[in-house]
């Protein structure tokens, strides 16, 4: 409803630097520099030394602090576009509905061959990995998700999709970048030292797009990944001509390379994350995101949202030729994701989505066509399992032979609502900003649902922290803190970006008064956060390290 | 060693006028054209073993002038379009190759460059003012100017700055911007011509006179920094292509004494020659003795010059021409070469470009796309290739952008001018971790009208360069249009995967894709020149477009 003033221009591509935050806000300024390039980099050109670059860096950081205030949370969401519209009637079978059976006389899905999820719905066999996954209630189906209106052109559905938009209104940036800005309001003048969102493979761009432009890093495929991952490069500096201009640009690529925000936060967690070598994930090209994923999330990088896709649904003929292989692809490889996680899958929150579905009817060439409404699916530990929305089962009864596609059950901003105000713990003000307004959260499809208000953090009655002493801090400190009932405690020391560089204290405490000490050998000077949290609760003080 | 030096040296650039550099740097920007050495300490960049694949590459092309041969290509007129201009406009590259040769382009590229009128000169062009904000702001009008005219001015606009940084002068130092006008305006009459009027000529300029004191230079009390900077920057260079030191201190001193006697007149914008501050004494200068003066109706330095030192002019000046229309690391046979036309004709810049420009060497795919485009190619050109004609608040973003990233032009950092153009160990300081975000920025900005920019319509570049329903050909046009340095069709098809046919399905075939893309066209033109915007975002945020 409100928001619509700011109509941002894409910029696809130029993701990597995420230069668009600051520039324009103070153009030419030296401080563009400051925050353009990595934070030594900086330190060392602007003010002579790393340590009171830091300094400086910290003193003007008020929204970060007001953002880490705000956002409690480490969860995740990783979004998976199956690009050409899937056909949903297909993918989560009616099996107890003659009229698709009727519809669909050589491609319906005989109920003998599905995965079963309840007494009239099934699961294509080709996804019956996911039996396990289902079995545990780490996931959902919502039927019949759309909107009105719905469009059956390949690109501005997807746009629709991904702006969250109605089908009337062009939106140039991404329901995830909205969220992005009012999550971390300080964001755009102040810019993370990670990327808030990370792309891999062709998602939709406008997913991490935010209103002040990129919220992130774009990798054109796994392997790009992985080339950043294994050398820290990413732009190629090994594959250049043998001439003169193959020497400029390698020069050119080096600086390009040294000079990204995000180089340094990404190489490490993918250094220090490890896919599980037991994971199972299948071949191809959304396996390999997901994997490169499961690294960035094991390694620690604090990155909100991952888009990744895989495409050819637009099964227009011989779709049991091609649709089964692509659906056994996304349970294999959201199965091993899962398994590859491990503990870390509880945070990490998983949907699909897709254009469109297709026609009711199957075509003369034994496909189907553009239409409306399709299944979503939702994985993940916080996941309340199950079905939601009313499935297109009775519908289908319903409707004559020459009506082919399904009405919305449910609209899919309900389940952005569902993301935005229970997984993340957005305020429902701010989720109605983002989306608009009017979309409720599916109830319970979020098992494990954050609640914040507005205007203030969660603070625990029974947790105190601190004070620190000494502070300023010169080696060694004790952080006292107190508890009033048994709980598992976090205490980490934070820098300024919003990075762990301490564990101070983790693990179960029982009631009472605790101290833990902090060693800060090796740390720059600079103002930091102790921070401790107890379950939903968590309290922050600040600290200077001197040296 | 450390590119931040670079950096810090575009900022006072009195300092390096007013003291003399160390020798040490000093000898090394005067060797350059002499001897073949590669980059040797490219900062915070390569290792040893990539320091020697230069000069292995560089040997691979022709050492020579021999003309080139084969056929006249878009390649090639595209090549020379972007050497020789801010970055290469369609129509101009469209011109090149419609002259059916490299000679022929050229020829005509030089024609248009000396026959092209001089700008209009600013109406306080012919008076100074004491008010230092009234001052500063005409300078700025007319570094606006002069930018405004680069984007036009073809190749003499591109001469005018190759003699701007070789005869360096800064607005800092002399202050007046009536001055500047004096200055550019002496220059852009000559730019095209040959060497000895400008050399005659520069020293009695009063923003020459003061930037390296000559003004103060009398009998009695001589000032030798522009002795010095005659014989070193201007001409000769410290050693010749023998080997052999081209001149001794005792020659800059004596040289000094000759040219005694000249100060500034800041009410006609003039140097007036003071016969009272002349030293009329006898003088021995580069061997040669006699009562040597420089005043109004004689020039015997610049006769001494050349009648004793005509090879190391030719070679120095060759080497330089070379290092901004080939590559800032000279190629010694083609700078021998070079030195050889230019001398065998009376030391034209028309006649050696004619010759560099319709070489085989130039040509060669070994040294295109090698150079680190200067920020003025970066900036101008990015206007150029995309047809925009900027407007007065563009320019004056330019103008404080030129600042940002080390080119402001009438304000070089030393009298050596830039050391990107031509410096053998800090060519590369132009790109630097600081200065690439900026480089970046100002080509989004253009492509998505941020700021001073209007919003960019690609559409009509489309049409002019390419088939607007084909998104695979699209991007292959665009990326020979814009990047110097050619990628792969696999390179230029993902772009147009990721831009013009963003969520596409990926079981599409290249004929679904193309109809995909014709829907777009036909039916949504915002999006459309949106998606192109972020084709040419993309390309533009290549490494590759930072070459040229």
């Amino acid at each position: 409803m409100c928001d619509h003033h700011t109509t941002p221009k894409r910029r696809a591509i130029s993701l990597d630097f995420g230069r668009d935050h600051d520039r324009d806000h103070a153009a030419w300024s030296r401080r563009d520099f400051l925050t353009g390039a990595t934070a030594a980099a900086a330190g060392a050109f602007v003010l002579g030394t790393g340590a009171s670059a830091r300094t400086v860096r910290a003193a003007s950081h008020t929204p970060l602090l007001r953002a880490l205030g705000e956002q409690q949370t480490d969860r995740v969401l990783v979004i998976i576009q199956l690009g050409g519209g899937n056909d949903g009637l297909n993918m989560v079978v009616p099996y107890t509905s003659d009229a698709y059976y009727r519809r669909r006389p050589t491609i319906g899905q005989q109920q003998s061959s599905l995965m079963m999820l309840d007494g009239d719905y099934g699961l294509h066999g080709a996804m019956s990995s996911l039996e396990p996954m289902w079995g545990e209630g780490d996931m959902a189906v919502i039927h019949s998700a759309g909107y009105p209106n719905h469009s059956r052109s390949h690109f501005r559905s997807t746009d629709i999709w991904v702006t969250a938009s109605n089908a009337n209104e062009t939106r140039q940036d991404g329901w995830t970048g909205r969220y992005v800005d009012r999550a971390f309001p300080g964001h755009v003048n102040e810019p993370l030292d990670y990327p808030v969102a990370i792309r891999i493979g062709g998602a939709s761009s406008l997913l991490v797009r935010g209103s002040g432009g990129s919220l992130g890093m774009s990798f054109s495929n796994a392997s790009q990944f992985d080339r950043l991952a294994q050398t820290g490069q990413f732009y190629d500096e090994a594959d250049v001509p043998n001439t003169l201009a193959g020497e400029e640009l390698r020069f050119v690529r080096e600086i390009y390379n040294s000079g990204l925000r995000y180089r340094d936060a990404v190489f490490n967690a993918s250094q220090s994350g490890e896919n599980d070598p037991e994971a199972g994930y299948p071949g191809g090209g959304l396996a390999s995101s997901l994997s490169s994923v499961a690294r960035l999330i094991k390694g620690g990088l604090p990155s909100r949202m991952f888009a990744v896709s895989i495409g050819g649904f637009d099964t227009h003929s011989n779709q049991l030729n091609r649709q089964p292989q692509l659906l056994a692809q996304i349970a294999d490889a959201v199965t091993a994701f899962y398994a590859d996680l491990g503990v870390d899958g509880s945070r990490v929150l998983t949907m699909t989505f897709s254009e469109f579905g297709r026609t009711i009817s199957q075509n003369g060439s034994a496909g189907t066509d553009h239409a409306t409404a399709s299944p979503l699916l939702v994985f993940g530990g916080g996941v309340g399992g199950g079905l939601y929305g009313d499935g297109p089962g009775p519908v289908l009864e319903t409707l004559a032979n020459n009506q082919n596609s399904l009405p919305t059950s449910v609209d899919f901003r309900r389940v952005y609502a569902s993301v935005l105000t229970e997984w993340f713990g957005l305020a429902p003000e701010d989720t109605a900003a983002v989306l608009g307004g009017g979309f409720s959260p599916l109830a319970g499809l979020v098992a494990s649902p954050i609640s914040v208000s507005s205007d203030a953090a969660p603070e625990a009655a029974g947790l105190s922290l601190g004070p620190v002493a000494p502070n300023p801090i010169a080696g060694r400190a004790v952080v006292p803190f107190a508890l009033d009932a048994p709980a598992s405690v976090s205490v980490r020391l934070v820098d300024m970006q919003g990075r762990e560089v301490r564990r101070i204290a983790e693990g179960p405490y029982a009631a009472g008064a605790h101290a833990a000490a902090l060693d800060t050998d090796g740390l720059a000077a600079g103002v930091y956060l102790v921070r401790l949290e107890a379950g939903r609760a968590a309290r922050t003080v600040t600290v200077t390290v001197v040296r | 060693m450390d590119r931040r030096a670079f950096l810090g040296r575009t900022r006072p650039p009195s300092a390096r006028a007013a003291a003399p550099p160390t020798p040490a740097l000093r000898t090394a920007v005067a060797q350059a054209p002499a001897v073949h050495a590669p980059a040797a300490h490219a900062p915070e960049a390569s290792a040893p073993a990539v320091r020697a694949s230069v000069v292995h590459a560089h040997a691979t092309a022709r050492a020579d002038l021999s003309p080139v041969t084969g056929a006249w290509t878009q390649d090639r007129a595209t090549h020379l379009v972007r050497r020789t201009h801010f970055g290469a406009s369609r129509a101009d590259v469209v011109s090149a190759l419609t002259r059916g040769s490299a000679a022929a382009a050229v020829d005509a590229m030089i024609a248009a460059a000396t026959s092209r009128p001089l700008p209009d000169e600013p109406s306080w062009a012919d008076s100074t003012t004491s008010n230092a904000g009234t001052n500063i702001e005409r300078v700025y009008q007319w570094q606006r100017g002069w930018y405004a005219e680069m984007i036009d001015g073809g190749l003499r606009e591109k001469m005018l700055l190759f003699w701007h940084d070789h005869f360096a002068t800064g607005h800092a130092v002399y202050y007046h911007a009536a001055f500047a006008v004096d200055y550019l305006t002496f220059l852009r009459e000559r730019a095209m011509g040959p060497l000895r009027p400008m050399l005659e000529g520069i020293g009695k300029r009063p923003a020459m006179l003061r930037f390296l004191d000559n003004d103060t230079n009398r009998v009695g009390d001589i000032n030798e920094n522009y002795a010095r900077e005659i014989l070193e920057l201007f001409s000769m260079g410290i050693r010749g292509p023998n080997g052999q030191d081209n001149y001794t201190q005792q020659d800059i001193i004596e040289t000094a004494r000759a040219l005694t006697g000249w100060v500034v007149n800041e009410n006609r914008i003039r140097g007036d020659f003071v016969a009272s501050r002349h030293d009329t004494g006898v003088k021995t200068i580069l061997g040669q003795t006699g009562a040597w003066t420089v005043d109004r109706d004689r020039d015997d330095v610049v006769d001494l010059i050349f009648s004793q030192r005509g090879d190391a002019v030719a070679h120095f000046i060759a080497g330089k021409l070379y290092s901004w229309f080939v590559h800032p690391v000279p190629n010694a046979g083609v700078v021998t070469a070079l030195a050889s036309v230019l001398r065998a004709n009376d030391y034209d810049t028309s006649v050696a470009l004619r010759a560099l420009l319709t070489s085989a060497h130039f040509y060669d795919p070994a040294v295109v796309g090698a150079r680190i485009k200067a920020p003025m190619e970066l900036l101008l050109g990015l206007t150029r290739e995309l047809a925009i004609t900027p407007s007065q608040a563009t320019l004056e973003r330019f103008r404080v952008a030129s600042q940002s990233i080390g080119q402001e032009v009438l304000n070089p950092p030393s009298v050596e001018g830039w050391p990107g153009y031509d410096d053998p160990l800090e060519y590369r300081a132009w790109v630097t971790t600081g200065t690439i975000p900026e480089r970046r920025g100002m080509a989004d900005d253009a492509v998505f009208g941020s700021g001073v920019f209007a919003e960019y319509d690609p559409i009509p570049l489309v049409e002019q360069l390419s088939d607007k329903f084909d998104p695979y050909r699209i991007a292959r046009d665009f990326a020979e249009h814009f990047l110097a340095v050619p990628i792969t069709e696999a390179v230029s098809d993902a772009l147009a995967e990721q831009t013009v046919l963003d969520s596409v399905p990926t079981s599409y075939t290249r004929a679904e894709r193309q109809g995909f893309w014709t829907e777009i066209v036909l039916t949504e033109e915002a999006v459309a020149a949106e998606r192109l915007r972020n084709l040419i975002s993309a390309l533009v945020n290549l490494p590759e477009y930072q070459l040229v």
